[in-house]
């Protein structure tokens, strides 16, 4: 599985403020990117034109070779899965009912769910080890519960990619680590995953890619270790920020915001 | 060990229990259903003994000794049959719409009627009544016909704005219907208040007593094939409630299956509501209590509407045929009858709606 982006741009209005521009990267089998920057910096614009929820005005877009361009909807709702920013729904379907959403791409337009679709659910939620909440509406879930349910729905899915938007966003310090944890999970089956994130520190603890973006651009891309620098994260949020390296048992870089940009330095 | 087994076999048993209530629910109200439809050809104002009523249906697959007046056959297949069908159509499809349209939009207050179905249609048949002198015909075809001007506008307008396409449909329908409530209260305010005023209130509250058996004829294969592709694409309903943007990277392409469900629900209420007048609150309630029966799922969901909407109807009509000499509107009763029923629902606490 290899996906490349070219050049690729998007603006939603003429003034060119909300978007993103001149964007290119691989991502090959195995690899797991972080893509960090400030708010409104085009993170989340560019997973919805990765997934083809709008469409870029300029470059391309390849799955495997193929130009995204040129597949349907369905097509590359198979390859690839979105976890949007969590939200409520308006309806309180089970767990199990908001799981074998994910099967929607694998079926024709009259058709539902059969067995078969039930049993790669359940496959999915028990992946997820929520088996628990199977038949629970999930509007009554924690918001960590809900974000297992719709990662366990986007498993049932069988994408190639999977891209996660801030997966973190709304949870407590706790569930936030935790989350990180399953996403490794998710990770570890192999399927590239490229994940937005406000913290530079899950850049460290999950990622071996990184790219650093500001104003709609890429400010720098590589491994975390040479992208995720005081320098980098500097002048990405216009604030001071150290980077610690936690020895010990732990062993991992820490990033510490240590308040206004000091100018001078 | 053996006791364990014998421990969990209750659990299993209500476990088998507890995931069939959605079918248990749907098999009783069906059960409803084909009870209330034998009872209302039975029932009404000149009531028919249930043995001979049984009879005479037996008698139209096979031939037997008639030992009953012919009255009674002509009150039950004459008389009775075109309103009983009516009913249980019209029920059925404004439920179903109903179902439908609070998915697609996601929205507990959505009737059938939220893109001006009924208020197009209100204007036509005043339209009908004051130019084309109330031929019964003309008024349908003119209330069928400005039904679908009004949905066709409402999403005319709706595609002007780009953006939140859900909430600016649901804005363009008020807007539109709102203007064709005026166009209606001008047709009132020039209409000859001896004659032409009756006829149009009487129609803009609803009745199934003018319904006559061509209408019947006319107006089943529209609602069967919208109902049909409705039930057909109804587990996509549960995505498309997500929203545009989720219903998109499950790759369902929401525009397509807005235009195909705007299109089988509106056909199908212009269809009832034209050989019927405006019958409200039944598109709005019926998938509520469906709900509060079978979960949110729209795969039961509109089913089970089907079900509840087609018995609700038959069971309102049938008692304003029986209960009151005069023929009182079936627009009043639904709203009468149904709202304390809604509220005993409510007050038992399943809602259905996070």
């Amino acid at each position: 599985m290899k996906l490349t982006v070219k050049d690729s741009e998007f603006f939603y209005n003429k003034a060119r403020t909300a978007g993103f521009t001149d964007i290119s990267f691989t991502l090959d089998t195995g690899d797991f990117m972080c893509i960090l920057g400030p708010n409104g910096c085009g993170k989340t614009t560019l997973l919805k034109s990765i997934n083809s929820l709008i469409k870029p005005a300029r470059g391309k877009m390849e799955i495997d070779g193929r130009d995204m361009s040129e597949m349907s909807q369905p097509e590359i709702a198979r390859a690839i899965g979105y976890v949007p920013q969590l939200h409520q729904p308006a309806f309180p379907f089970t767990v199990l009912e908001v799981v074998l959403m994910g099967r929607a791409p694998h079926l024709g337009l009259f058709s539902s769910p059969t067995h078969c679709d039930i049993a790669i659910a359940d496959e999915a939620i028990n992946t997820m080890g929520i088996m628990a909440m199977r038949d629970k509406p999930y509007t009554q879930l924690s918001g960590g519960e809900r974000q297992l349910v719709v990662f366990a729905r986007v498993l049932a899915q069988k994408p190639s990619i999977i891209l996660l938007d801030e997966p973190t966003s709304h949870l407590d310090f706790g569930n936030q680590v935790r989350l990180l944890t399953i996403v490794e999970r998710l990770a570890s089956t192999g399927i590239p995953i490229i994940m937005t994130s406000h913290f530079p520190d899950h850049a460290f603890m999950v990622s071996n890619k990184v790219m650093l973006m500001k104003n709609g651009r890429i400010v720098d891309m590589g491994a975390p270790d040479e992208v995720v620098t005081e320098n980098n994260l500097n002048n990405v949020y216009d604030m001071r920020v150290k980077i610690i390296n936690i020895d010990s048992d732990i062993n991992r870089k820490i990033c510490l915001p240590v308040g206004e940009k000091i100018l001078a330095s | 060990m053996t006791a364990n087994i014998i421990k969990s076999i209750p659990k299993r048993f209500f476990g088998v229990i507890r995931r069939r209530r959605s079918f248990s629910a749907t098999m009783v109200v069906a059960i409803v259903l084909v009870v209330v439809f034998f009872l209302s050809f039975i029932m009404g104002r000149y009531p028919i003994p249930p043995l001979d009523g049984l009879k005479v249906f037996i008698s139209q697959v096979f031939p037997i000794e008639r030992t009953w007046p012919d009255t009674y056959e002509t009150i039950m297949l004459e008389l009775r049959l075109p309103r009983i069908l009516a009913a249980v159509l019209i029920g059925a499809s404004l439920s179903v719409a109903g179902a439908s349209f609070q998915g697609l939009f996601r929205n507990p207050l959505v009737s059938p009627d939220i893109l001006g179905v009924a208020s197009g249609a209100g204007f036509g048949a005043a339209l009908a009544i004051i130019f084309w002198g109330g031929n019964p015909l003309a008024i349908q075809i003119s209330a069928f016909l400005f039904s679908l001007v009004a949905v066709t506008v409402s999403y005319g307008v709706s595609k002007m704005v780009r953006s939140n396409p859900v909430l600016t449909l649901i804005l363009a329908g008020m807007a539109i219907g709102a203007l064709f409530n005026a166009f209606i209260s001008f047709l009132k305010y020039i209409a000859d208040p001896f004659d032409e005023l009756p006829t149009i209130v009487f129609w803009l509250m609803g009745s199934l007593s003018r319904v006559s058996m061509s209408d019947i004829y006319v107006v089943t294969p529209i609602m069967l094939i919208g109902i049909s592709i409705l039930m057909l694409i109804r587990w996509r309903l549960n995505v498309l409630s997500l929203g545009e943007e989720e219903a998109l990277s499950l790759g369902i392409d929401m525009r397509k299956m807005q235009i195909l469900i705007i299109i089988c629900a509106s056909l199908i209420t212009a269809a009832a509501v034209s050989i019927s007048g405006i019958i409200g609150w039944v598109g709005l309630v019926i998938p509520h209590i469906g709900r509060m029966l079978v979960g949110p799922s729209h795969d039961k969901l509109l089913t089970i509407s089907v079900l509840i909407g087609a018995s609700f109807l038959l069971v309102i009509d049938t008692i304003t045929r029986t209960a009151f000499t005069v023929q009182l509107p079936i627009g009043i009763l639904t709203a009468i009858i149904g709202v304390p029923f809604f509220i005993y629902l409510l007050s038992r606490g399943r809602r259905g709606w996070s």
